[in-house]
């Protein structure tokens, strides 16, 4: 391997000597510290090789004893520079592409937030601009760990940023802080949630106003903060019995009803999922230049969704878009009753699942046909119950 | 003269446990299966063909018989032959 390295850059050439006894002019040329590689005799004469650097001695040799030198072949650097120096344009071009592949790599042209919930990814991208980064910026001329500290001190919200850059798009990985709730510190009442039938009540302070199955309404209070100090027998006559004012505390469970709604025409139109398509296309300040994908739909009915990509470029800013197609086939079907009814049961209980959140069901839900059995849709609501603390904390306000 | 030299060259490199073919200008064949032989202080190639290969040595020459014989590298002092080879043999 070495060798063959060291036979490219020094140059090697392959020579024949013809003629009779050419042994002598080697046993010379050896003499005169020449290496010789390859040697191999052939009905032609002597084949061998030498290095480039010992040609002119070895064909002197060669003359002195009435021998000629052909040279057969030439390798190695030394020869290739006639061809470069031939192509000077082709070279020049390689290194000029080569110089602004890396001089056009070497900006951020893309930066991508990921991460954020409820800080505005705007302001994500201001601060971030603010200390260097942004898009069209050089990357020698901001520090990464320079932006992360920056924008950690800036935007209070955040408990982590990190900063990547891979080619010439930069990404924004932030951690938002989980503050705690802020507590109500001052005098509260505690109100209903929701409307409900009270099943248990548990008061840690304050005064209740509700007992074990009364039927409240949202907004009730249910445990309040003004506190009527009870009279007793054994206090004095003149003592004052003035109501005060404390932060109400306690649970409430209550039962909950929820109601879900599905509907089912029994003769629909719906459109099913086929095939998707891509169109990728350039929108410079001249117009779109396609790049590629069908750029017209190909489908009668479709879902479309367009990803934009803004960057600046020294003529003006250019948006890479993609535009991703879905096919809608249109099918018109058909049900029985009991289909319908079993679609519009599931679709109840969907809705149900959304007003539900996090709350457990007691027992299986009650289902209600509104619908008639001579209209074309099936209306189904269903009803469930849940045990839920509903007491929520409302300060008193003073009038 | 110059034997008295070999001798007193040669009695120096057995008493000094040197070796010979460093201090006495002999050649030094090593021999790699029948495909490779390398020969260290020789004196010029005499006569090459492909059946056959004569080297000068510094007291007489070496004949190797063979097919396909091909010198790979041949420097000042130093010959490295690569083919099939038959038979060494030595002549004054």
């Amino acid at each position: 391997m070495a060798k063959r390295f060291f036979e490219q850059v020094g140059g090697i050439i392959s020579v024949l000597l013809p003629g009779e006894n050419p042994e002598k002019v080697i046993n010379m040329a050896l003499s005169r510290g020449i290496i010789i590689t390859d040697l191999k005799q052939r009905p032609d004469g002597m084949h061998f090789k030498i290095r480039s650097s010992a040609y002119t001695a070895l064909k002197s040799i060669a003359e002195e004893n009435g021998y000629s030198l052909e040279i057969v072949d030439k390798r190695g650097l030394p020869f290739y520079k006639a061809i470069l120096k031939r192509r000077m344009g082709f070279i020049a071009g390689g290194i000029i592409f080569i110089l602004s592949l890396y001089l056009l790599s070497s900006f951020v042209m893309f930066i991508e937030i990921n991460g954020n919930q409820s800080v505005d990814a705007t302001r994500i991208l201001q601060s971030a601009a603010r200390h260097g980064l942004q898009p069209g910026a050089p990357k020698w001329t901001f520090s990464r760990s320079e932006i992360e500290k920056n924008m950690l001190m800036e935007i209070e919200e955040l408990s982590y940023v990190c900063v990547e850059i891979k080619g010439i798009s930069a990404s924004i990985k932030v951690v938002e802080k989980v503050l705690p709730k802020e507590d109500i510190t001052g005098p509260c009442h505690m109100v209903a949630a929701k409307d409900g039938v009270i099943n248990e009540i548990l008061v840690l302070e304050g005064q209740s106003r509700v007992s074990a199955g009364d039927v409240v309404s949202r907004g009730d209070i249910l445990i309040s903060g003004i506190v009527t100090p009870e009279t007793n027998p054994y206090m004095p006559a003149d003592a004052v019995n003035l109501p005060y004012a404390v932060r109400a505390r306690g649970f409430v469970k209550a039962q909950i009803w929820y109601e879900g709604y599905g509907e089912c025409h029994l003769r629909e139109v719906i459109f099913k999922k086929g095939k998707t398509e891509t169109a990728h296309r350039l929108i410079t300040p001249w117009g779109k230049v396609a790049l590629s994908g069908n750029q017209k739909p190909g489908f009668e009915y479709y879902s479309s969704k367009k990803y934009n990509r803004h960057f600046k470029a020294l003529w003006g800013s250019m948006t890479y878009e993609k535009e991703f197609r879905q096919e809608k086939i249109r099918v018109v079907a058909e049900y029985s009753e009991q289909q319908g009814i079993k679609v519009a049961r599931q679709k109840a209980m969907q809705d149900l699942q959304k007003k539900l959140k996090n709350n457990k069901a007691v027992g299986k839900p009650e289902m209600d046909i509104l619908s008639s059995p001579s209209e074309p849709i099936i209306r189904v609501k269903l009803i469930v119950e849940t045990s839920e603390n509903i007491a929520i904390a409302e300060p008193i306000i003073d009038e | 003269m110059e034997k008295r030299r070999e001798v007193i060259g040669r009695v120096m490199a057995e008493f000094l446990e040197i070796p010979k073919d460093l201090v006495l200008d002999i050649p030094k064949l090593s021999i790699i299966g029948r495909n490779e032989i390398y020969v260290e202080n020789h004196k010029g190639i005499i006569e090459y063909y492909p059946h056959r290969l004569r080297i000068n040595l510094s007291r007489g020459f070496v004949e190797i018989e063979g097919s396909d014989l091909e010198i790979k590298a041949l420097m000042t002092d130093e010959m490295y032959i690569g083919g099939i080879i038959n038979s060494i043999k030595y002549h004054d």
